[in-house]
């Protein structure tokens, strides 16, 4: 399947995922988010989605799942956010003398924001991608992407100035 | 939009676009001149945040388009030379399998034989021996399960 067919085959199925998306997570801006990131997903493996008889159940089953995924991971980042504060306290020297090096801080803290953000930031900053093509890419509107990518860019420099700081 | 900028940004534009590029409105090409800018020896420490990120960005994007050149260069090279493989085959391929003229042609122990009648001939005969063996192997079988262990 060619990205022509992704916008033939699998964007028109926006509405429909949001629905169940929705459904699942209860949530309208969680919803969004999560048909943005399964869009981009399937939309990076848009040259191998003709292995699949069926992309559309594909597309319905992504959603479900990362949904579910979504719900779980909730659940997980409650519990560790607990324990976060305390572990940074507790590092020892070394530790933190390696968090000094402001690459290795950029990777971590990269690596800790949802994916999601992680997926736009990586778009737009690596990639170089326009924020219009990337709201072309999920079918949303440029803004939802927009606020997301701020999102992910203010956390990456909230929290480098905080961790560099230590 | 900002396009291919010749000068360095001055402290107050930087400051300017660096607002925008938190609220996710910079462009490409605005990207580009904050990059630059933020290349600068010398920067005030407030800027720190900002190089590392860029910095780190920056690496990201050389290791994603270093490969895709030499990759690129490889399959052109790649391409070039199955050309040559193709039309090398082909050529022997001709050579082989058409010649000049074809004739019905055996060799039957070495020496070459043209008439048609006498190679069936002498591939029957051939055959008929052939078939002989097989009686010899059978008796060998027969041996062969008469071995106790």
């Amino acid at each position: 399947m060619s990205q022509n067919t992704y916008e033939k085959d699998i964007l028109p199925l926006r509405t429909q995922l949001l629905h169940t998306a929705r459904k699942i997570l209860e949530d309208d801006q969680e919803a969004e988010d999560a048909v943005q990131e399964v869009l981009l997903k399937l939309w990076r493996i848009s040259n191998s989605l003709h292995r699949y008889a069926n992309p559309a159940a594909v597309a319905n089953t992504a959603i479900k799942n990362h949904c579910l995924d979504r719900i779980r991971q909730k659940k997980r980042e409650s519990l560790v956010n607990d324990y976060r504060d305390v572990d940074v306290q507790n590092d020892n020297p070394h530790l933190q003398l390696e968090r000094k090096d402001s690459e290795e801080i950029v990777i971590r803290i990269i690596n800790e924001l949802p994916k999601l953000q992680q997926m736009i930031i990586t778009l737009k900053d690596v990639e170089r991608y326009e924020v219009e093509e990337i709201a072309q890419i999920t079918g949303s509107k440029p803004e939802a992407i927009r606020v997301n990518l701020a999102r992910a860019r203010k956390t990456v420099r909230e929290r480098y100035i905080k961790l560099s700081a230590l | 939009m900002i396009h291919k900028r010749t000068h360095k940004l001055s402290f107050e534009q930087a400051d300017r676009l660096l607002d925008k590029y938190y609220e996710g409105a910079t462009s490409v090409a605005e990207e580009d001149a904050l990059r630059s800018f933020l290349q600068q020896k010398g920067l005030p420490r407030k800027y720190d945040a900002e190089k590392a990120i860029f910095e780190h960005w920056g690496q990201l994007q050389a290791q994603s388009s270093k490969p895709s050149r030499p990759l690129h260069s490889f399959f052109r090279l790649g391409r070039a030379a199955a050309a040559i493989a193709i039309v090398l085959m082909g050529f022997i391929g001709y050579r082989l399998f058409i010649p000049a003229a074809a004739t019905d042609v055996a060799y039957v122990n070495g020496k070459k034989i043209q008439n048609k009648e006498e190679i069936i001939e002498l591939a029957s005969s051939s055959l008929d021996a052939l078939f002989s063996i097989d009686g010899i192997a059978e008796e060998h079988l027969k041996e062969f399960s008469d071995i106790e262990f």
